[in-house]
C-alpha cells in the first residue's frame, strides 16, 4: 500500500473518532439546562427512552436487510454514536410531554427512517423538521421561564376591546396549556438565556456531528474496500478499480461485509464484469452496424460494395 | 507511513474514540442529575449579630422594635434618627400624606429617609421603617373625589428606597423579604393612583408604575430578577396579574391588602 493511501485511511479514521466526539460533546449539551439556584442539572430521562425507542424504530426500518456489522472498536464507536446521538437529538427537540410527543415522535420516525434508508443520517428534511421542532420546544421553555403556561393567548374580537372586568375569563382562549412538570423545570425555576446556550450549541454539534460522521464512515469503509483491491499486483489494482469504480461501491454491496465476503464479492463482480464486457465486444465484432444505415440506391450500393472490400 | 508516525496516530484515534466514550457517559449520568429546591434568601445562615425578623420592624407593632436599630445607624445620623423615629411613631389625628411631608417634621422625615437610604444595610431597613410607619399613620386613600397625589407621594418613597435597594436586597438576608414587602407596596399604591375610582383612570400614573416594577422584576433579557422569584414566591398572583395584559397591577393591590389589611390609607380607621 502507498504511503498516500495509508495516510488517507488515517485521516478517515481520524475524522470518524472526531464526528463520534462531537455527538458526543452535542448530547452533553443538550442533557443539560440551567436552574434558579444557578446549577447545572438534567434534563432527564424521560424524553431520552422516547428518543432511543424513535431511534432505534427509524435505524431498524431504514435496515431493508442490509445490516452494517461493526467489525472494529472504531466502528463499533461510530455505530453506537450514530445511535446515541440521534436518540439524544430526538429527546432534545421532543416536546417534553401532552399530546405532541407522540405526534413529533411518529414524525420523526417516519422522516429519519427515510433518510436512513437512503444512506443518509440526516436528510435536509429531517434537520429542517428537528430544527422547527427545536424552535418550538425553545419556545415553550421560554413561556415557562415566563411563568406563561400555555404556547399562545388569542384574544376574543369584541370581546376582549370591552372595559368590563367580569368578561375576563371569556376575554382571551390559551391555546396548549402545559404544566412545569410536563416541561420538565427543575425545583428551582428555569434560567432561560444559559439554557437556550447549551441547547442551541448542543443541536447544532449534533446534526453537524452525524452528518459528519455519516461521511466518515463511508469513507472509512471506502479505505477498506480500497486496501483490499491494492492487495493484487498494482496493476491489477488499477484495472480492478476502473472496472469497479468507487462511486458504485455502496450499490454493489460491497460497503460493510466482512473481509472474506469482501474479497468473494470482488472477485465475482470482476469476473461478472469482464465475461460481461467480453461477450459484448464479441456481440459488436459480430454485427455488422453500418448496414443498418445503408439506404439502398446509389449511394448504398457503392456503401456495400466498400464493406465487402473491407472484410476481404 | 513510517511506524512511528502511525503508533501517533493509533494513539491520537483512540484518545479521541475514549474522549467521545467518556462525554457520552457523562451526558448519560448528568441528565439524571436533579437540582435543588430554591432556599429562601430569608432562611440562609445569618450573621451572629444581624437583626432577627427584620418584618417586625415594618408590622403595625414596629415602633417596639425601632430601639433594636438605633446602635446599627452611623452616629452623625443616630440623634436625628431617635427625633424622626418618635415623632413618626406619634403621629396623631391622621393627617394627609404629601401636607404631613411637606411640613417641617415631614421635611425632617424625607431628609433622614434619604440619607439612611445612601447608607448600610441596617440603615436601609431603618429608612423603609420610617416609610411603613408613615404609610400607616397619614392618610392617603385617595376617596370619591380621587385625590391621588398623598397615595402618589408614599409610593414615590417606597420607590425610591426600591431604586436604591431592590435588585441588592433580594439576595440579602436581612433585607430581602422588606424588598418583598416594599414591591408590594408600591404595586398596590400605584393601583390606587392609576385607578381611584371604579370607572376611567390614569394611564400615565398606570404606565410609570409598569414601568418601574418592569424595570425592577425583569433583567435585561426579559427574564425574571432575584426579586421577581421572591415576590413570586410570597405572592404569585401578583405576577400573574402583572404578566397580563389588563389590570396589571391588581394582583399587587390584593397582596398588599391582605398582608398589610391595616394599611387602608385612612389610619386603619
Amino acid at each position: 500500500m502507498s504511503v498516500e493511501t495509508e495516510r488517507r485511511t488515517a485521516l478517515a479514521a481520524r475524522q470518524l473518532a472526531l464526528s463520534c466526539a462531537m455527538i458526543a460533546f452535542g448530547a452533553l449539551c443538550l442533557s443539560v439546562q440551567r436552574d434558579g439556584n444557578g446549577a447545572w442539572v438534567g434534563t432527564g430521562y424521560a424524553s431520552l427512552s422516547v428518543g432511543v425507542v424513535v431511534a432505534l424504530l427509524s435505524l431498524l426500518l431504514s435496515l431493508r436487510g442490509h445490516v452494517d456489522v461493526p467489525r472494529d472498536g472504531l466502528t463499533a464507536l461510530s455505530a453506537l454514536s450514530n445511535l446515541l446521538g440521534l436518540a439524544f437529538l430526538i429527546a432534545g427537540v421532543l416536546a417534553p410531554g401532552g399530546g405532541w410527543m407522540f405526534f413529533e415522535a411518529l414524525l420523526l420516525a417516519a422522516l429519519l427512517s427515510r433518510g436512513a434508508g437512503r444512506g443518509e443520517s440526516l436528510s435536509r428534511g429531517a434537520v429542517a423538521v428537528l430544527a422547527a421542532m427545536l424552535l418550538f420546544r425553545l419556545w415553550v421553555t421560554y413561556q415557562g421561564s415566563q411563568h406563561r403556561w400555555q404556547v399562545m393567548t388569542v384574544d376574543v374580537p369584541i370581546l376582549s376591546a370591552l372595559p368590563f372586568e367580569f368578561l375576563a375569563p371569556v376575554q382571551s382562549i390559551s391555546l396548549g396549556a402545559f404544566t412545569p412538570h410536563e416541561l420538565g423545570f427543575p425545583l428551582a425555576g428555569l434560567e432561560f438565556a444559559s439554557t437556550l446556550a447549551a441547547w442551541t450549541l448542543g443541536f447544532a454539534l449534533l446534526v453537524l456531528g452525524l452528518l459528519w460522521r455519516a461521511r466518515a464512515a463511508t469513507e472509512h469503509e471506502n479505505d477498506r474496500i480500497h486496501d483490499a483491491i491494492w492487495e493484487l499486483q498494482p496493476n491489477v489494482a488499477r484495472l480492478v478499480e476502473r472496472i469497479l469504480p468507487e462511486s458504485e461501491w455502496r450499490e454493489l454491496g460491497l460497503q460493510s461485509l466482512s473481509e472474506r465476503a469482501l474479497r468473494k464479492r470482488i472477485e465475482a463482480l470482476v469476473v461478472e464484469r469482464v465475461a460481461a464486457r467480453r461477450d459484448f465486444e464479441r456481440a459488436v465484432r459480430a454485427a455488422n452496424l453500418l448496414a443498418t444505415t445503408n439506404t439502398g440506391g446509389y449511394g448504398g450500393e457503392i456503401q456495400q460494395a466498400l464493406i465487402e472490400g473491407e472484410g476481404e | 507511513m513510517t511506524t512511528a508516525t502511525a503508533a501517533r496516530n493509533d494513539v491520537w484515534i483512540t484518545s479521541t474514540a475514549l474522549v467521545a466514550v467518556l462525554v457520552f457517559v457523562g451526558a448519560l449520568y448528568v441528565r439524571g442529575l436533579d437540582g435543588e429546591a430554591p432556599v429562601a434568601v430569608a432562611d440562609r445562615p445569618r450573621e451572629p449579630e444581624e437583626l432577627a425578623a427584620p418584618m417586625q420592624l415594618l408590622g403595625a407593632s414596629a415602633y417596639l422594635r425601632a430601639g433594636e436599630l438605633t446602635p446599627r445607624i452611623r452616629e452623625s445620623l443616630r440623634e436625628e434618627w431617635r427625633d424622626v423615629q418618635r415623632f413618626t411613631s406619634r403621629i396623631a389625628d391622621c393627617p394627609t400624606t404629601a401636607d404631613w411631608v411637606a411640613s417641617p417634621a415631614g421635611q425632617r422625615f424625607e431628609r433622614l429617609v434619604g440619607e439612611l437610604r445612601r447608607g448600610s444595610r441596617e440603615e436601609a431597613l431603618a429608612a423603609l421603617h420610617l416609610v411603613f410607619e408613615v404609610a400607616r399613620r397619614t392618610e392617603w386613600a385617595p376617596g370619591l373625589l380621587a385625590r391621588t397625589q398623598h397615595a402618589d407621594k408614599l409610593a414615590g418613597l417606597f420607590q425610591e428606597w426600591l431604586r436604591a435597594w431592590g435588585p441588592r436586597a433580594a439576595e440579602d438576608t436581612l433585607l430581602s423579604e422588606p424588598a418583598v414587602a416594599a414591591t408590594v407596596a408600591y404595586g398596590g399604591l400605584m393601583r390606587r393612583v392609576s385607578q381611584p375610582l371604579p370607572l376611567g383612570g390614569n394611564d400615565e400614573a398606570l404606565e410609570r408604575a409598569r414601568a418601574f416594577l418592569l424595570s425592577l422584576l425583569q433583567d435585561a433579557h426579559g427574564q425574571p430578577t432575584r426579586l421577581s422569584a421572591a415576590v413570586r414566591a410570597r405572592h404569585p398572583l401578583a405576577l400573574e396579574a402583572f404578566a397580563g395584559r389588563r389590570n396589571v397591577l391588581e394582583g399587587f393591590a390584593s397582596a398588599f391588602e391582605q398582608a398589610y389589611p391595616e394599611l387602608n390609607g385612612e389610619c386603619a380607621r
